[in-house]
């Protein structure tokens, strides 16, 4: 078995990564380059751990 | 030491943020205007470029959310039909989602609503709401999700409107590195909370 993934379903996620890590990196800092910093470094931590979720998931679903 | 975050002892209002003052001004006025609104805290801090990142990102948030579901995600409900529990999260983006407490207000007093009967009005029955989920296909799901995160990330701009930015987590291991560097001669201490790196005394 294999987990089908939908291009229109990963679209949804951009606006709400762009929205949390944005409003997280405004919510630590004050100044521009250290909020968009900040938000880039959330962006990427998101990021990866749904690709490990991901990753994790589809192992379990070849083995079973 | 001052931290960010952490009111000074000269003024309440005034907390240390990235290394510099920031003036809070009335900072109970400005978290209630944060809830009402995202970006009007703020705003009325004149912290313009936070103001217009907290109230695009929660904004577009919101609005996306309630056209993939057609309007229909945020509502108010606690009856048998349905116990409507994320509303108390979409609560958290203040006025945008209060037109819904009205409405089931409105509804539970025999009242017809005071807008549309399609506007952020509970689903009579579970027929409706799987009318609801029907139409619109995973969209409601997604709108529902979609309004939450608009609601919860409103929280953390309130805070951030009363209390000033967060400190960022820095490891223990930075932590120590950085005392060490700040005073040489003595045993650093254990860390007990995560101090914001950007904060100078």
């Amino acid at each position: 078995m294999t987990i089908h993934m939908s291009i229109g379903y990963l679209l949804l996620y951009l606006p709400l990564l762009v929205a949390v890590s944005l409003v997280i990196g405004a919510s630590r800092h004050e100044q521009k380059h250290l909020i968009l910093d900040q938000a880039v470094r959330t962006a990427v931590w998101i990021s990866s751990f749904m690709l490990g979720i991901y990753l994790v998931l589809q192992i379990v679903s070849w083995l079973v | 030491m001052a931290k960010a975050g952490a009111p000074a002892a000269a003024s309440d209002n005034i907390v240390l943020a990235d290394g510099e003052p920031l003036n809070l001004r009335n900072r109970h006025l400005a978290a209630v205007l944060a809830w009402l609104l995202p970006g009007a805290g703020h705003f009325y801090q004149r912290r313009y470029f936070k103001s217009a990142v907290f109230s695009i990102c929660i904004f577009s948030c919101f609005i996306l959310g309630m056209l993939m579901a057609g309007g229909r995600c945020v509502y108010a409900s606690w009856d048998q039909t349905e116990k409507r529990w994320q509303y108390v999260l979409q609560a958290g983006i203040g006025l945008p989602a209060m037109p819904a407490a009205i409405q089931a207000w409105r509804l539970r007093g025999g009242e017809r609503p005071l807008w549309s009967e399609n506007f952020m009005t509970a689903p009579r029955s579970t027929r409706d709401l799987d009318d609801f989920n029907r139409k619109t296909a995973s969209g409601f799901d997604m709108g529902t999700l979609y309004t939450m995160v608009a609601g919860l990330l409103n929280i953390l701009v309130i805070f951030d409107a009363f209390a000033g930015p967060l400190p960022p987590p820095v490891a223990k291991k930075r932590e120590r590195e950085a005392d060490e560097e700040a005073d040489p001669g003595t045993k650093p201490k254990p860390a007990t909370s995560a101090p914001n790196v950007h904060a100078k005394t």
